[in-house]
């Protein structure tokens, strides 16, 4: 079951780095939080860390009307035709983020011989960043929603953080 | 005072063991045990008293099961330990027609332990895949015997 996002049959140009910008600046998230890690995500959709400024905070809970996936949390392997079910429902373009170390690689629930979960989302969706911590602080999953629109617009930041040196 | 009628009301079902427990040290007031014939009995005596099943879980002791069930009231303070030996290989009457709450329970037992419970509506594997075909809390379950 492999998504093919190959080339666009139609090419639009200039117009495509606009599209770009415009999807990057709107990314819609699934509200999947599947552990520890959805508490950390709520926090960065809430007040303090706020992801409604960068166009991230209208989480929906279909993945018919999204384009992130953010994979928050252990995915049991109970879960994981449920991940890849979702992850199929979701119309193209669209993009996973793994989100905490339970997603990237299984987290401290992993060793040799477990029989409970799917050590790493990538393992059965493509993921697109990796936001490491257990779980990431809502800082650090902004700036992995940031390196996403980086990857999507194929351009660095506008107002990228400068070293206190300078 | 409700451990006092619980002891009342356990007393004609014969059972192995109705004693008052030290709460300071385990925290129960009640400790009883039972044959698992009588626990349908003995959550009957619980129900009528107005308890509710706290929860219930099983511990693997190598030859044999212990089933352990908590009961508590919200009316006053009583807390209540039911543990029931069970043999390898055998069965166990349900309670779900008197506690809907132990449904999900005896699934989860039988999921991790292998326990059968006899007239159960619907005991199915709850945590792992319905495919799995292993029970990972027995103590012959090896840490490393997953398929990971």
């Amino acid at each position: 079951m492999e998504t093919k996002t190959g080339e666009p049959l139609i090419h639009l140009g200039v117009l495509e780095e606009a599209l770009n910008l415009a999807r990057a600046n709107s990314l819609w998230p699934l509200t999947f939080g599947l552990a520890c890690c959805a508490i950390e995500m709520m926090a960065a959709g809430a007040a303090r860390f706020d992801l409604d400024r960068f166009g991230a905070g209208v989480f929906r809970p279909s993945p018919r009307q999204c384009d992130l996936m953010i994979v928050a949390g252990t995915i049991s392997k109970k879960m994981a035709p449920a991940v890849v079910r979702l992850y199929e429902q979701m119309p193209a373009p669209k993009w996973v983020m793994a989100m905490g170390n339970c997603a990237i690689s299984g987290g401290p629930f992993y060793y040799p011989g477990q029989y409970a979960i799917v050590p790493g989302a990538d393992l059965i969706i493509p993921v697109d960043v990796y936001v490491p911590g257990c779980p990431p602080r809502p800082e650090t999953l902004i700036e992995g929603i940031l390196l996403l629109e980086e990857k999507i617009t194929k351009r660095g930041r506008l107002r990228k953080f400068r070293d206190a040196k300078g | 005072m409700l451990k006092d009628n619980l002891t009342k009301a356990l007393a004609p079902l014969n059972l192995e063991k109705v004693a008052a427990g030290d709460y300071a040290k385990t925290g129960y007031h009640l400790e009883v045990a039972a044959q698992p014939a009588q626990m349908p009995d003995v959550a009957q005596a619980m129900l009528a008293a107005d308890c509710f099943l706290e929860s219930f879980t099983a511990v693997d002791l190598g030859e044999s099961f212990d089933l352990v069930y908590h009961f508590a009231s919200f009316d006053e303070l009583c807390r209540s330990a039911v543990h029931v030996p069970l043999g390898k290989k055998k069965g166990m009457p349900t309670i779900s027609h008197l506690y809907p709450g132990a449904d999900w329970y005896e699934r989860e037992v039988f999921d991790l332990f292998g326990i059968h419970f006899f007239n159960h509506p619907n005991l199915k594997r709850l945590l792992l895949p319905e495919d799995a075909d292993f029970h990972p809390l027995l103590k012959d379950f090896g840490a490393s015997q997953g398929n990971d």
